[in-house]
């Protein structure tokens, strides 16, 4: 008697969302119902087949599994070694090689020069891809903790491997001579860039280009949104936005690198498509959208980021890349944010402490393991993505799982799938390159719309 | 009844193929109840592996059809036979599978990219602080003179001033690293002879290290047992220093192997010893000790296995059992072939009820588990297709010389505290590690041992190292080692799937297990 089996490089994953089989060298996902995935689980586990299995539609099924290239038949018992890229046991982690990190996010200060509605971030409201803009994590302005002198602060940053340093704030520009001697100090290190995230005001254009002169220096501009939808918009005179304008206009004659990131709060939610355009136009650059929203008590909520709806999924490169993603959290591996008091967290959107610099000692705030139990926080971390079998090709901003994983209303507008979508009879709602198909006894195969 | 329409093309298009010939690196092998499977060393992967596999690999990689080969091609239902070619095909192109290209020129080391390689990659500094020893063990490498060309008792001791001398050459040449990755911890040997008997200098270190770089260091200790006394134990607890304390078995087994210069055996004095600090310091016992064994063919190891098994005794739980040391040595001409049979018998016996218990869900005793499943935890943990192996030494478990370093009290260094000492690394009385001569090591082990690795199908899985192929004024891996290595994988392969099929748990319970294997096996580096 012989016996069906998954292949070695085939991975079931499944939860109480749904069930996927993912063929790792066919680069192909195959989204299962439950009651297919029943079928392939027992075929996995269990060594005589079930009476199910007997069934002429069953077969049919399996038969259509062989000629996918998914499994085959084989002897009573047979052990079917899965395919890993690495061994089984991450070697204890003090051991190992060390963490890449890449990026070092650094709030100088809390002071900014303006008065978001959205700023500091209030309870209940969702800042998603907070990594990218100036938005204060909440309270009052703390005095910056010292971190002891720059240059040595820079020296244990470049010593981890940093290839970026992003100075951010508030408004970093108000810490001027602070940020000078940051600057100063980073210079000593070519390979290291540095960003420096701000409103893009508080001193001249002149005095900010000035800052390029560092070299491997770029300025990313938050802009604070479009409250106005107009088919020639026309900054005013004396509006923060003009200042903004002036200088990015400033920094693009000049043909020097920057990036823009537009808050997209509740007031700008409807410009988002008219703010695209206007600064593709105007800048040739492609902003960054980062929300940040209040939700409402009652009544429909979307998220711009969502627009239609979609939950958009990513392939993975390779072997390697398909393994680290079911361990490694994309958005925040190799990151970590230094707050205003010289606390460590995993980037500038998420809360949890990981440890703190004393006494100007960055290594000393990165001997524990929780900066790095967030780097692996895949898609477990949060409960609803945790019971969600599409991980390893969904990845997103985590502060925005956790908030969408805790509220209903956020969770609707975030992802479908999170909010109850059947992955198997509304696949709609996912978004994929071509490589998503639904697959079923009762279905057989189908290519997913992609 | 398959055809040329359904079948794929083969991958390798005849002449003016772009792909050199390649080596088939494999190694095919049944378990138990006779399922048949395959283990691939270009990835790691077993696969389970029948006629038509076998046959459709043959005929992707160009190799010989025989008749039985023909008759499964022909016979295979077609899809099948469509879906395995796939397979296959898929293999060999994402993962380039099953076979490699002999004889590729390996990567040649020079002096300077030494220096960041070995700081880069180092992980403990074992100090050898005495070449003396209070017993005289009949089978130690070091003082019973049955073992060639091996370093012997000298009667030097390291003193403080030296030892802590070594300790910061050693924190300075890891700094960068230390700062590259925070996290980042050494083990810090004490070595011997028997280190107790220079038990000044271990506190000396300790403190030292404490003071300097408090919690860089894991403390460890192999010893004898015979010098855990009440002071020196403080030291050791003191310090969280972890303790590997050499028994052989119950007495008549350990006292027959390990005695003192009067030929004394030394069991009971080490009992007195641990029974002591079970009673007076219970959670540093259990936290911080463990069993290290050896046996050889006259060892009852049913009855040594039973001993560590007694929860009640004083006697830690074990870590590693090995056989006695067989390389370069006379030490088992004292055998007869009757002796060879016994222990056979024996360990068979002992295999056979681990796999019952195993299956059953059983407790298994720590000295069985070291004994008989070792060799199935290392296969589960076996390194695959993205593991990290440096290019000078790709194949065998060789590391780069100089990931440990062994201090002898004369200011030598050598790359571990095994190696017989005639080609030290390095010398802290003359500018520390020699980088020329490590890169000579590497480039001679290349041309002496891994000079036919590239054909060998269990380079993942074999133990080949410098301290087991030296031989006088070289390395040379011992004849008939690899057909005997490749020999020895197929059986511990077969044993390992033969669990795999009977227990579908065993995967996690190996999970669970092995953790502490991998660390233990680091620690004390055995
Ligand atoms: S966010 Fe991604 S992983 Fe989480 S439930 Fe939605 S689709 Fe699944
Ligand atoms: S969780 Fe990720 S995407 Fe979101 S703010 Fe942090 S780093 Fe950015
Ligand atoms: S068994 Fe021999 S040929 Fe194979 S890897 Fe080991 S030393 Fe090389």
């Amino acid at each position: 008697m012989r016996y069906f089996r998954l292949n070695p490089e085939c991975h079931l994953s499944a939860g109480s969302l749904g069930a996927a089989l993912y063929d790792i060298l066919g680069r192909r996902i195959f989204l299962l119902d439950k009651r297919t995935h029943d079928l392939l689980r027992g075929c996995e586990t269990a060594g005589a087949p079930a009476d199910h299995l007997q069934r002429p539609e069953a077969r049919r099924f399996l038969g259509l599994l062989v000629r996918l290239g998914l499994g085959g038949y084989h002897p009573e018992g047979t052990y079917v070694d899965k395919l890993l890229a690495g061994s089984p046991l991450e070697a204890f982690e003090s051991l190992g090689p060390p963490p890449s990190y890449t990026v070092a996010a650094w709030t100088i200060t809390d002071r900014c020069d303006h008065h978001c509605s959205f700023c500091p971030v209030a309870p209940g409201v969702a800042s998603l891809q907070a990594c990218r803009t100036c938005v204060r994590r909440g309270g009052t302005a703390v005095p910056p903790a010292s971190l002891g002198n720059p240059s040595d602060f820079l020296r244990q940053l470049a010593a981890l491997g940093i290839r970026r340093l992003q100075i951010r704030g508030g408004n970093p520009l108000l810490e001027w001579e602070r940020l000078i001697e940051v600057l100063g100090a980073a210079a000593a290190y070519p390979r290291l860039r540095v960003g420096i995230t701000c409103p893009g005001t508080g001193r001249s254009v002149a005095e900010i280009r000035g800052l390029y002169d560092f070299g491997n220096v770029q300025v990313d501009v938050v802009l604070h949104g479009f409250r106005e939808r107009r088919d020639r918009y026309v900054p005013q005179p004396g509006d923060v936005f003009l200042a903004q304008c002036m200088l990015l206009d400033a920094l693009r004659q000049a043909g020097l690198s920057f990036s823009v990131t537009v808050m997209v709060s509740d007031e700008a939610v409807a410009d988002t498509q008219f703010a695209l355009r206007w600064i593709m136009r105007r800048w040739g650059a492609i902003p960054c959208f980062a929300e940040i929203r209040q939700l409402p008590q009652d009544g429909p909520f979307r998220l711009m980021s969502r627009d239609g709806g979609r939950r958009p999924l990513h392939m993975w490169r390779d072997v390697d890349d398909f393994f680290h993603r079911l361990r490694h959290r994309a958005c925040l591996d190799g990151g970590f944010e230094i707050a205003t008091d010289g606390s460590l967290h995993p980037c500038a959107g998420i809360d949890a402490e990981c440890g703190r610099v004393v006494g100007g000692d960055l290594g000393h705030a990165l001997r524990n393991d929780r900066l790095y139990d967030f780097w692996k926080a895949s898609k477990d971390r949060t409960g609803s993505c945790r019971e969600c079998p599409l991980g390893p090709v969904c990845f997103d901003c985590l502060s925005a799982d956790l908030f969408a994983a805790k509220d209903a209303r956020m969770s609707a507008a975030y992802c479908p799938v999170m909010s109850g979508a059947d992955l198997h009879g509304t696949p709609e709602c996912l978004e994929h390159e071509g490589f998503l198909y639904l697959l079923g006894i009762d279905r057989g195969l189908e290519l997913c719309p992609a | 009844m398959s055809d040329g329409s359904d079948t794929p093309a083969p991958l390798f298009e005849g002449p003016g193929d772009p792909h050199p010939a390649l080596h088939r690196v494999t190694v095919q092998f049944a378990s138990n109840c006779g399922n048949e499977y395959l283990y691939d060393d270009v990835t790691g992967a077993i696969l389970p592996w029948g006629a038509l596999e076998e046959a459709t690999l043959r005929r992707e990689l160009r190799d010989s059809l025989s008749e039985a080969h023909r008759r499964a091609l022909g016979t295979a239902d077609s899809a099948e036979a469509t879906a395995c070619a796939a397979q296959i095909q898929r293999w060999l192109v994402h993962l380039h599978a099953f076979a490699r290209p002999p004889h590729p020129a390996l990567a040649t080391p020079a002096a300077c990219e030494m220096r960041s390689l070995v700081w880069a990659n180092c992980s403990e500094l074992v100090l050898i602080v005495t070449e003396n020893c209070n017993l005289s063990c009949r089978y130690c490498t070091y003082a019973s003179g049955s073992y060639y060309y091996h370093r012997g008792p000298t009667g030097r001791s390291m003193r403080p001033s030296q030892a802590v001398s070594a300790v910061e050459w050693f924190l300075e040449g890891v700094g960068q690293h230390v700062a590259r990755n925070p996290r980042k911890r050494y083990g810090l040997s004490f070595y011997g002879g028997e280190p107790l008997l220079n038990i000044a200098v271990i506190k000396h270190v300790l403190e030292f290290a404490e003071a300097q770089v408090p919690g860089l260091f894991f403390p460890v200790l192999n010893t004898n047992g015979l010098l855990l006394t009440p002071e020196n134990v403080e030291v050791l607890r003191e310090h969280r220093v972890h303790v590997a304390v050499s028994i052989d078995g119950p007495q008549p087994e350990h006292d027959r192997l390990r005695v003192d210069h009067g030929l004394t055996g030394s069991y009971g004095r080490i009992e007195a010893n641990l029974i002591r600090i079970k009673r007076e310091h219970p959670n540093y016992w259990r936290e911080c000790l463990v069993s290290l064994s050896v046996y050889d063919p006259l060892s009852d190891v049913a009855a040594i296995s039973r001993f560590f098994d007694d929860g009640a005794s004083a006697i830690p739980r074990s870590a590693f059992v090995n056989a006695v040391g067989s390389h370069n040595t006379n030490y088992y001409g004292r055998f007869q072939p009757k002796d060879y049979e016994l222990l056979s018998r024996r360990l068979h016996a002992l295999k056979a009820e681990y796999m019952r218990r195993e299956i059953a869900g059983d407790r298994v005793g720590s000295y069985m588990r070291n004994l008989v499943a070792a060799p199935m935890m290392l296969l589960f943990l076996r390194s695959r297709i993205h593991d990290a192996k440096s290019p000078f030494l790709p194949y065998t478990g060789c590391c780069i010389p100089g990931l440990r370093m062994a201090v002898s009290p004369d200011g030598l260094v050598n790359m571990c505290e095994r190696v017989n000492g005639t080609y030290p690394i390095g010398d802290l009385t003359n500018g520390g590690l020699n980088y020329e001569v490590i890169a000579r090591l590497i480039r001679e082990y290349q041309r002496e041992v891994l000079c036919n690795c590239s054909l060998c199908p269990i380079t993942r899985l074999c133990g080949m190292c410098f301290s087991a192929s030296e031989v006088c004024g070289g390395v040379k891996p011992p004849s008939g080692y690899c057909a005997g290595a490749v020999r020895e994988a197929g059986k511990n392969l077969a044993d390992y799937v033969s669990l795999m099929e009977s227990s579908p748990d065993a995967q996690e319970r190996f999970r669970s297990q092995t953790a502490n294997v991998a660390t233990e096996r680091w620690l004390f580096q055995s």
